[in-house]
């Protein structure tokens, strides 16, 4: 053999004899078991168990309803206008995607409840709008509002103005 | 945005809220939009959208609020104007009032550290030399 062979050799090792994956495997295990705990642990988070051991919400959970009740009953219905005459999205419009408002005009009619998620944000900031505050109170008399205010747009003079007239604002896809 | 500089109003529909009208709206939008470029100040913004909230102390649903998209490089901010004194004031007053809570609310030191590659700084004396131009800043402490 030539040194250059001799290099390249492939040097055999005796083999050592390979252990078991004991350790991983239990490790896995041990890791399936605490998170298994931990998934028991926060999947029951929101019961309790009272003092006759019988089970009750959570405190937290509780608390969290009643905020939610509470917010329920202090709801907006509102009104988004034109602020500048121009074009802007029309849901109702058939074919036509857009249409024609005057400063003013209504383009939607909306209820809002504290803490929801302020869809209203993205129109202002988009689109040439203001809202403005019609009526404030439980979440049934803003919604029996709102309702009113869509099914009645039809007649608004503005709306009577346009031929064909429109069913409901243009920013309001649906009837409620 | 549809503009680099967007106003906007959040205003019971009724006498009071209706001195925060398109006309005082749409005054200091084109003002700030034919005068100032975001970019002078650095790239931290590309828009920022100001919303008047005028509305009586019952209202528990708006309130001041600033957000500031890093990736979109925008600011969307809230800000409550004193509704007893919009109650009391002229639409030209209101507009005052309008004025100098934009300024303040840039004027403020806590919005600048939120605000990174924009210099705030002299975005605030520009606008306050605008307004000054403007007589918008006349009356003291409305707001």
């Amino acid at each position: 053999m030539n040194t250059v062979s001799k290099k390249h050799q492939f040097k055999l090792e005796p083999k050592q004899p390979s252990q078991p994956p004991y350790k991983s495997v239990l490790l896995f295990i041990a890791l399936c078991c605490i998170l298994g705990l931990v998934a028991h642990w926060k999947g029951v988070d929101f019961l309790e168990m009272d003092d006759n051991g019988q089970p009750k919400l959570a405190t937290s959970r509780e608390k969290q309803m009643e905020q939610r009740l509470k917010r329920l009953q202090q709801c907006e219905q509102y009104v988004i206008r034109a602020k500048v005459s121009g074009y802007y999205p029309c849901y109702n419009c058939g074919k036509d995607t857009t249409i024609f408002l005057l400063a003013g005009e209504v383009w939607k009619y909306g209820v809002t409840i504290q803490g929801e998620n302020k869809r209203y944000r993205k129109w202002l900031e988009k689109m040439n709008l203001q809202y403005w505050v019609q009526n404030r109170g439980t979440i049934q008399t803003c919604l029996r509002r709102e309702t009113l205010k869509i099914y009645k747009y039809p007649l608004l003079p503005e709306n009577l103005r346009r031929k064909p007239p429109l069913i409901r604002p243009p920013g309001n896809k649906i009837d409620l | 945005m549809y503009a680099p500089f967007v106003i906007s109003s959040i205003a019971d529909e009724n006498k009071v809220g209706k001195k925060v009208d398109a006309n005082n709206v749409l005054l200091i939008e084109e003002l700030l939009n034919q005068h100032l470029k975001l970019s002078t100040y650095g790239e931290g913004l590309t828009g920022i959208a100001f919303v008047y909230i005028v509305t009586p102390p019952i209202d528990i649903i708006h309130h001041d609020e600033i957000i500031y998209r890093a990736k979109k490089k925008e600011l969307y901010i809230e800000m409550r104007l004193p509704y007893e004194k919009v109650a009391t004031a002229s639409k030209a007053e209101v507009l005052q009032m309008m004025a100098q809570k934009y300024l303040q609310t840039f004027q403020d030191k806590s919005l600048w550290k939120k605000l990174k590659n924009f210099n705030c700084e002299g975005f605030s004396k520009d606008v306050q030399r605008l307004f000054e131009e403007q007589e918008w800043l006349n009356v003291v402490e409305f707001v």
